[in-house]
């Protein structure tokens, strides 16, 4: 187990490494200089070649890659160009916002759709099962930032019993949480939901009845328990996605994350924020998808010895 | 008179399909003494499955009209409530199944699944544990104390399978009824896991209902036997009867069928054609398309079960 956990966190910076490359050759691909877009056009050319030493910009790629590590390894992610603020700053402020909003409602999410996943499993075919099936597909079809529109209309604007926008308070997480909530919620019951089908048809689960458990406990200790490991593994895989995908409900809401930042660092061209997002986001799915490995071989003792022998 | 412990009465079985109804079982008809061995034979698909799972009401699709009755210790198990089948289940009656590789559930430890079991009965944790180890023991698998931690993954078959006899008896079950258990062992480990399945039912003073193809097993612990054909029981009689004197054209041929060492001819004897499928009950005998003594009556109504001695049932009209 232990081996196991080294090799899978060099491989996870490995993988950094490699995606830090990319981010930064690739932003050097894109069309436009940055400078041109942070002076006005009355600026002199002395003035620009100035910035641009100042932005380490005159030299070859691969000697800013090497400032930026050494720089990134202290700390210093570089200067905005838009806001002449440290990226470090910025992203100090942003990134706890976002995986507050993200991580609430991935958990909000999960809690009410494995029930209702595992009982519209249990009761396949019966009302509740084609009234849940059929709601989620309507949700799965409608993109979130109409929902979230909708929730603005009619809980600030009609209602007006939660805030339009914003984030000082818990209250102001209500609206964002529940559009991210309904819009991801579906994917996850019927995810839950097939999983649970095909645990309900192992033999286990005959052996469980055959010595006298009752419905709930097999349900419960045998059924959901071997469901969660799958359930388990998405919703971790799932974490990076939701904070990139966040970015429409944050700009709806007004909520200054990390998508927000990304979005307008990409139209600005701010290629200090731009990287250093994407780098952030890089760590973000390494270290999730290293949890997952770990947490899938905690519930599922088959992985465990395949992988080191020992538990 | 004998005391009974299991009385199916025309137990039929049919499963809802697109088509309309497949009938798995018809009419079939037996019953177990305490303390004694009932095998159901018959080919792949012939229902011996279904009549188990049934008498369990182990169902997973829910998908099937039962018609008949099942009486265990004088209960009529097809009528009484699901709360009340569990706890005839288990307790009462136990179950040990075709595969012992997907029988335990992979992420718990092989001792506290059958701890499991044992707690239903109110037993403590450390109660409970020293009871599996004293199991485990009397199933003759080596290292109790240790076995008890391993998950499945980490027993072989045979130990698998006697987990589950140890699991599947350590209630004290009257009846226990073992679906093929040894069709998925090597034929050295089948033996040892019979002998002890079969010692441990003895012990317990438990009958079994033993669910397999193989003649083998059936001559060396079944005490009768029951052939079943197309959803239907042919034969049914005392074990040394029926091999001494099977009445049954099916019953004949699928004796025949069995691989002789004395033989010097280099084939095996084989039934032609293969088990219907049944969608329309219709009035015929089951058999008569694959029978060499079938005639104009076959094809046109069900035979009915009849007596040829008081202890053995056939159901040809032929006979």
């Amino acid at each position: 187990m232990r081996d196991y956990v080294i090799k899978r966190i060099s491989q996870g910076i490995l993988l950094v490494i490699v995606v830090s490359i990319l981010v930064f050759a690739m932003l050097d691909l894109m069309p436009g200089d940055p400078i041109n877009i942070m002076t006005d056009r009355k600026v002199s050319e002395e003035v620009k070649e100035q910035l641009r030493i100042e932005y380490h910009l005159n030299l070859p790629l691969h000697q800013r890659y090497v400032i930026w590590v050494k720089d990134m390894l202290h700390g210093n992610f570089g200067k905005s160009i838009k806001s002449k603020l440290p990226v470090m700053d910025m992203m100090k402020a942003r990134l706890p916002v976002t995986l507050k909003l993200t991580l609430t409602a991935l958990l909000v999410e999960l809690v009410i759709a494995v029930p209702i996943g595992l009982l519209a499993a249990y009761k396949k075919d019966s009302i509740f099962d084609r009234i849940v099936m059929d709601v989620s597909l309507f949700f799965t079809a409608v993109p979130s930032y109409w929902i979230a529109v909708v929730f603005m209309l009619l809980f600030a604007v009609k209602l007006r019993v939660l805030p339009l926008s914003g984030f000082s308070t818990p209250l102001h997480y209500v609206l964002p949480v529940a559009s991210l909530v309904v819009s991801g919620i579906a994917s996850t019951i019927r995810m839950t939901k097939t999983e649970v089908l095909d645990v309900l048809r192992e033999k286990y689960v005959l052996t469980a009845y055959a010595k006298g458990l009752k419905k709930k406990s097999v349900l419960v200790k045998h059924v959901l328990r071997n469901a969660l490991i799958l359930v388990t593994i998405m919703f971790f895989m799932s974490v990076p996605w939701v904070i990139s995908g966040a970015v429409i409900i944050e700009n709806i809401f007004t909520i200054p994350g990390m998508g927000q930042m990304l979005t307008s660092g990409i139209l600005n061209q701010d290629f200090p924020i731009v990287q250093a997002c994407v780098f952030i986001l890089a760590i973000l799915t390494v270290v999730c998808n290293l949890i997952c490995d770990i947490i899938t071989a905690v519930l599922d003792p088959r992985i465990r010895i395949s992988l080191g022998g020992e538990n | 008179m004998e005391d009974t412990i299991l009385r199916v009465e025309h137990l039929s079985v049919d499963y809802k399909i697109k088509a309309g109804y497949l009938s798995a079982v018809n009419d079939v008809s037996f019953s177990i003494d305490r303390g004694k061995v009932l095998a159901l034979v018959g080919e792949s698909g012939c229902g011996k499955s279904t009549v188990a799972h049934t008498i369990m009401r182990l169902s997973i699709d829910h998908n099937e009209r039962i018609g008949g009755n099942i009486f265990f210790e004088g209960q009529d198990l097809t009528k009484i409530s699901e709360a009340e089948m569990e706890k005839v289940r288990g307790k009462h009656i136990g179950m040990i199944f075709q595969n012992p590789l997907d029988s335990l559930n992979p992420v718990y430890r092989s001792g506290s699944q059958v701890a499991e079991a044992l707690r239903l009965d109110g037993l403590s944790k450390h109660e409970a544990r020293e009871r599996v180890i004293q199991l485990y023991r009397d199933v003759q698998i080596p290292n109790p104390e240790e076995r008890i931690e391993a998950f499945p993954h980490e027993l072989s078959g045979g130990m698998r399978q006697r987990v589950m006899i140890a699991m599947m008896l350590a209630r004290h079950p009257q009846l226990l009824i073992a679906d093929e258990p040894t069709t998925a062992l090597d034929v050295t480990v089948e033996a040892q896991v019979l002998n002890i399945m079969k010692e441990m039912c003895d012990k317990e003073g438990a009958s079994v209902l033993l669910i397999t193809h193989n003649f083998g097993i059936v001559a060396e612990i079944a005490d009768r036997i029951g052939i079943m054909y197309a959803g239907e029981l042919v034969e049914e009689g005392e074990v040394h009867e029926i091999f001494r004197n099977p009445v049954h054209p099916y019953s004949q041929a699928l004796l025949a069928a069995l691989p002789k060492i004395k033989k010097s001819e280099g084939t095996i004897q084989t039934i032609e054609g293969t088990v219907p499928r049944i969608l329309e009950k219709k009035p015929e005998c089951r058999f008569a398309n694959r029978c060499p003594y079938a005639d104009e009556t076959c094809r046109f109504s069900s035979p009915e079960a009849k007596f040829i001695a008081p202890d053995h049932m056939v159901r040809c009209h032929k006979r």
